[in-house]
């Protein structure tokens, strides 16, 4: 019942310490990461977060391969912590608070974009309009999906405008169910 | 081949085509971050609501149950093995609920309305109808005073149970919980015959798929599914969904009730219940009480029985109901009525156990059975002591309410009387008559499953019992009187007796042609 108020806790203690030493902008982008890998592998979730019998210096290694590249001081050290108060369980929702922490504190907004092909210029223009929008600092991270078929699927600060040809026919296809009740 | 309709006519699509909005709008997502048997954490959603359904992008559901500080925990309404750490789910802005129609009767549908007998879509107009609903405030009900008959003439001549009460059923397991149910509901075949129906809903919770369906086949067979629903959580569903099924059983019923009809729900059984709600309440972290249970769980069960309700008759004020869904504007009908008849499964006769005491302190009263009653043969196992109907009397048919209505006390007087004999040889002639009275009564009120009796026939032969007709016959052959004494008033004495009768009048000419009738009939048994 208290996880949420302890990654609360450790969430903001850790802004505060990435804020003192001016390495918020690289803990944020690690910290993202770090939670992406966390959240698409579940092997290595179940290593880092509830393993202690493995040493922590190996998990951290882990961890730092995993986000591709060293780790932070900073980051070690908070990871550390977290083994010396026996947290490392509630990693993920320690990162997510920080990470939700930390964007509002730097002005960063985070945004994904889909498309079923590469496009340079509705990238640029729907970087354009959340910037105008936001104000504040966009981090756009762009994937290619095929099956949306066409258009675009754009998620933006916990919201999502799906622009996609995916989406509409699904939509044809259940209203003229649902109308004439017969299964397509 | 399959027919072309008229709404097919390609103009017809095509202007059905142009009324469809495929606008993108801008929707609120979040990431699930955990999934475990059937819950799901979820970040993001900072504006969930509780009761919120949720949907996955491969259309599975799930209802928002937990708002924490950093997350949401939801619990899924599918299979946990379809839902993956790192998916997106989105709010749909709407409350768990489920669709009901007209069309719906006769059907087996799931928690969320999903038709389950393979005879496919459940088409119709549909209302949508929240799980969760408050319960009608005082100003919309009035008191219980229509009979809702079962049939069963242990139940209908002394727990009387009335339109709008909530009854308990509890007992041991194989004591014949179910079976008053499912006669209760197959003897509503007869008002549904005569045009004035009382829709049944029974709900499965964790009973076996095979369980389920052989009721249906029953209910099928006495021809009951015409007008009855069943909703059907097995054990193999998710916790979720048997937590759920009582409130759709529920939201159903009150679809009948609000629009002036009357409907009885049959929760079979809560004890399930209970036990989903607390494995999901245990996985979501909630705190735990006694037996495990959550603190929340005795207004689990009283806001659900809560619903069960008789609305007032004045349409007005029907009409202003409380918390009545948009989609029932309109549709408001004063009158009807929501009975409810829970159903508890007690271990070892243990009635003072967590959630028996609850549910007992909730309804209005309890037909309570018992495993040694039912292995010596007397069905239903009614322990008559001990179980009461606190309203059911006022809603008693007068005919009933004359003829048996000291046959609770006489029968609890020759328990006590009994057992008492049990230590002497020597009787006197009184309390050897009232022995061989309670013994007649108890005769008669065995009855076998599946037959359900008019409420005029069941009037006519307790008037035998309770007026003394049988002391001249021996006690094995009062079967042999009732079958007799039943194929004569039905061949002979319907018009002028068994329908009065079950019309609630009485007259002295009646009780003399059910004595005379009585006694020829125990003079020719006697030989």
């Amino acid at each position: 019942m208290n996880a949420g108020s302890i990654s609360n806790r450790y969430g903001k203690a850790f802004l505060k310490y990435v804020v003192q030493e001016g390495v918020q902008t690289q803990a944020l982008r690690q910290s993202e990461a770090l939670l992406k890998i966390i959240l698409s592998l579940p092997s290595l979730r179940e290593v880092l977060m509830h393993r202690p019998d493995i040493q922590i210096s190996d998990r951290l290694a882990l961890a730092a391969t995993a986000t591709g590249g060293n780790l932070l001081p900073q980051m070690n050290r908070f990871l550390l912590l977290l083994e010396r108060k026996s947290r490392m369980d509630l990693l993920d929702r320690i990162l997510w608070s920080f990470i939700l922490q930390c964007r509002q504190y730097c002005n960063v907004k985070s945004c994904t974009l889909v498309t079923s092909l590469p496009d340079e210029k509705l990238e640029t223009r729907v970087r354009e309009w959340l910037q105008g929008m936001s104000g504040g600092e966009i981090c756009l991270d762009t994937k290619i999906d095929q099956s949306i078929i066409g258009g675009f699927v754009l998620e933006f600060d916990g919201k999502r405008l799906d622009a996609s040809v995916r989406r509409q026919l699904n939509i044809l296809q259940k209203e003229l169910v649902d109308k004439n009740n017969r299964i397509v | 081949m399959d027919q072309i309709r008229p709404s097919e006519i390609s103009d017809v699509l095509l202007s059905q085509l142009n009324q469809i909005d495929t606008d993108a709008k801008w929707e609120e997502v979040g990431k699930v971050l955990q999934v475990s048997d059937g819950v799901v954490r979820i970040y993001g959603l900072l504006n969930a609501r509780a009761n919120e359904l949720l949907e996955f992008d491969n259309q599975m559901k799930a209802v928002v149950m937990n708002l924490e500080e950093d997350n949401v925990g939801a619990v899924l309404l599918g299979p946990t093995d379809m839902i993956k750490e790192g998916m997106t789910v989105r709010r749909t802005g709407l409350i768990a609920s489920i669709d009901v129609s007209e069309e719906m009767v006769g059907r087996v549908v799931n928690p969320l309305g999903e038709p389950l007998d393979g005879m496919g879509r459940i088409a119709g107009e549909s209302v949508r109808m929240p799980l969760e609903r408050k319960a009608p405030g005082v100003i919309f009900r009035q008191p219980v005073t229509e009979p809702l008959q079962t049939g069963l003439k242990a139940i209908d001549a002394m727990i009387p149970i009335g339109r709008g009460q909530r009854e308990l059923i509890i007992g041991d397991r194989q004591t014949g919980k179910t079976a008053i149910a499912i006669d209760t509901i197959i003897n509503q075949r007869s008002a549904y015959l005569e045009g004035k129906p009382v829709y049944c809903i029974y709900v499965a919770i964790g009973q076996k798929g095979s369980t389920v369906a052989s009721i249906v086949n029953t209910l099928r067979e006495k021809g009951a599914m015409d007008y009855t629903i069943v909703v059907a959580a097995t054990a193999a569903d998710p916790a979720a969904l048997q937590y759920y099924a009582p409130f759709a059983g529920a939201a159903i019923g009150e679809y009948f009730r609000d629009t002036g009809r009357h409907a009885l729900v049959v929760y079979d059984d809560l004890s399930k219940q209970a036990v989903a709600y607390r494995e999901v309440s245990l996985i979501l972290r909630r705190p735990s009480g006694r037996e495990a249970y959550p603190g929340d769980i005795f207004y689990l069960h009283s806001r659900l029985l809560e619903r069960a309700a008789k609305i007032i008759g004045q349409q007005e004020l029907a009409e202003q109901m409380n918390d009545l869904p948009e989609s029932l504007r309109g549709k408001v009908r004063a009158g009807g009525s929501l009975t409810a008849l829970p159903i508890i499964e007690t271990q070892a006769s243990d009635v003072s156990a967590y959630i028996p005491t609850n549910v007992i302190s909730i309804t209005d009263g309890q037909i309570f059975l018992e495993t040694d009653l039912f292995n010596q043969g007397f069905r239903p196992a009614i322990n008559v002591g001990i179980s009461v109907s606190r309203v059911g009397g006022s809603a008693q048919v007068k005919s009933m309410k004359k003829v048996a209505g000291t046959l609770k006390i006489d029968q609890a007087q020759y328990r006590e009387l009994e057992a008492f004999s049990k230590f002497s040889s020597d009787l006197d002639p009184v309390t050897a008559m009232a022995l061989d009275k309670g013994r007649k009564n108890n005769e008669l009120l065995k009855q076998p499953q599946y037959s359900p009796m008019p409420v005029g026939e069941q009037v006519a032969l307790l008037y035998c019992g309770t007026k003394g007709l049988l002391k001249e016959l021996p006690l094995e052959l009062v079967n042999d009187f009732q079958t007799a004494f039943l194929s004569k008033l039905r061949a002979f004495r319907k018009e002028d007796v068994l329908e009065p009768l079950g019309r609630g009048e009485t007259d002295s000419k009646i009780f003399e042609i059910l004595e005379k009738e009585a006694l020829s009939i125990v003079n020719g048994l006697k030989g």
